[in-house]
């Protein structure tokens, strides 16, 4: 499979990159824990992705990038996530959303392919607001903190383990238990779900579709299981910044350490090229691949063996 | 401090029972019940309860916790974190009252407590009507008397000397199973036909404990047959 891949790239002229794993700087994401670890009296944070590294290559002319190495979040532990974890990220360049989604889907075809199963023969696109509104008819971007509640009491979600804060990460952490519990598991034939709402922006960038904001990004599964995660990336430092102090503030109400933001991604991002980005669960793609159901399954040394 | 009766035992002087120290105590109770050390068991148990807890983490299938107050078991554990959401499980608990399974989602890190629950293999004695009353098969002779509610289904299953699975919630039973498989005699039934052993028909048959079963034609009153308690369905005629 990583050969599958790596023949891939090559054949699309995608440099390979090596970043390191360790960084003085974390995620300002609400719900996603860097692993930190203290030397010569500084902390530094195990990466959770290779992303703000790869961004600051893309920024000093890279071109298109891609690396497959380890990521590591705090306290992930199940059927489906492992603290450690092996990560697939590529950047292509002046690549919008539509045709990085064709890529991947090409990409992800190439390795069933290769490694001959055929789960990726065909692939479905629907729009997020389509998705939701087929389940749940009503229209994700458009429903404020209490429809949310409506919603998920109308449907017998369970959502009590929602800190109630009146902010983008609520609204956020609602649509994501709704859509995880009814829909996700019923993604069985591979689909990519585009286009989402504003308050799951991340670092995609914002566009008015149908007069609403909507956050260019997409997410893939496939036995339904989420397999990928990617944006048409933002290049507005400022914007960055704001986003990261928003962050910061989510993180604070919960009780969460805040994090600095990287100032070095902030100065870099200025140069950086119009491009988007993905990230895909290597193992995840592996147990899809193979038909299992747990990632122990797939990763030798997994949870308590390792 | 030393066991007064039993010197080889230390268990610890300080006053809390901490969590660390509970295999010493265990070690401890028996020790004291052996001596009839003047303590009571079933003190000491509450203590231990009050403080096991277990976290999202700790969580996995058979694992008996308190949830609105009644004693559960863990079906399924499941850690789910979409993307860039908030992590949670998602949890299916049977209830041990009702049978009854339960889907909850809780946040990473939050706990429940600790459910003293006990299963024991006993042996169905009598019942007065109001109770039904099982015995201890370890050797102790301790009866317990299981109410309407506990027995619920497994009634109809229930022979004098046949061995059951009984739950028991802080000493109490709160629900009864009985084995996969029993054998009981036809007490009613309408004549059967002999040498039919092909046909494939079937009738009605009433068994010792009050349980109707559908038998094959061939099967006479005074007979004894095997039941699978999970279907109800007979199995074949028992040998004697």
């Amino acid at each position: 499979m990583l050969r599958s891949i790596r023949t891939y790239f090559l054949e699309q002229d995608v440099l390979e990159t090596t970043t390191p794993l360790l960084a003085e700087t974390g995620v300002t994401d609400p719900y996603i824990e860097n692993l930190s670890l203290a030397s010569l009296g500084k902390i530094h944070y195990l990466q959770t992705s290779p992303e703000y590294a790869m961004k600051r290559l893309l920024a000093s002319g890279s071109g298109s990038i891609y690396q497959i190495c380890p990521a590591f979040r705090a306290a992930e532990v199940g059927r489906k996530h492992n603290i450690e974890f092996t990560m697939l990220e590529w950047y292509r360049l002046n690549f919008d959303l539509d045709a990085l989604m064709l890529d991947t889907e090409r990409l992800l075809s190439r390795v069933s392919l290769d490694v001959q199963v055929g789960c990726f023969n065909e692939f479905r696109r629907i729009s997020y607001r389509s998705l939701f509104e087929q389940y749940f008819g009503a229209n994700p971007h458009t429903l404020g903190l209490t429809q949310l509640r409506e919603l998920a009491g109308q449907w017998r979600v369970d959502c009590t383990h929602i800190a109630e804060h009146d902010d983008a990460a609520t609204c956020a952490a609602y649509l994501d238990c709704l859509f995880a519990t009814l829909i996700g598991p019923d993604l069985l034939t591979a689909t990519l779900v585009f286009d989402f709402p504003a308050c799951q922006v991340a670092l995609a960038q914002m566009q008015e579709v149908d007069g609403h904001q909507i956050a260019r990004r997409f997410e893939v599964y496939a036995a339904g299981v989420e397999l990928g995660n990617g944006y048409h990336e933002l290049g507005d430092a400022a914007e960055l910044r704001t986003r990261m102090d928003c962050n910061n503030a989510m993180r604070e109400v919960r009780g969460l350490t805040r994090i600095a933001p990287d100032e070095r991604l902030l100065a870099a991002l200025g140069e950086m090229p119009a491009c988007s980005g993905i990230a895909v669960g290597v193992d995840r793609l592996l147990m899809v691949l193979l038909n299992r159901q747990t990632l122990k399954e797939v990763i030798g040394f997994v949870g308590e063996r390792g | 401090m030393i066991c007064p009766t039993h010197r080889g035992v230390q268990i610890p002087d300080t006053g809390p029972w901490m969590p660390a120290m509970l295999t010493r105590k265990v070690q401890f109770i028996l020790t004291a019940k052996l001596h009839s050390y003047p303590l009571s068991l079933s003190l000491l148990r509450s203590i231990e309860n009050k403080m096991a807890t277990f976290s999202t983490s700790e969580f996995k299938s058979g694992l008996k916790v308190l949830l609105e107050g009644d004693p559960c078991s863990i079906v399924e554990n499941e850690f789910v974190k979409p993307g860039k959401g908030q992590a949670f499980s998602r949890v299916k608990l049977r209830n041990l009252k009702t049978g009854r399974v339960w889907e909850r989602t809780f946040k990473s890190g939050e706990t429940l407590e600790a459910a003293d629950v006990m299963e024991y293999e006993m042996e169905y004695v009598y019942t007065d009507g109001e109770y039904w009353h099982f015995m201890k098969t370890d050797g102790t002779y301790e009866q317990l008397g299981a109410d309407k509610t506990a027995v619920a289904d497994c009634v109809q299953w229930l022979k004098e000397t046949d061995r059951c699975t009984v739950t028991l919630w802080n000493d109490a039973p709160i629900s009864v199973a009985p084995q996969n498989f029993v054998e009981l005699e036809v007490t009613e039934t309408d004549p059967g036909l002999k040498g039919d052993t092909a046909s494939g028909g079937s009738k009605p048959a009433t068994l010792s404990t009050g349980a109707i079963v559908k038998v094959p034609l061939f099967i006479n009153i005074g007979e004894v047959i095997r039941v699978d308690t999970r279907t109800g369905e007979y199995q074949n005629r028992a040998k004697t």
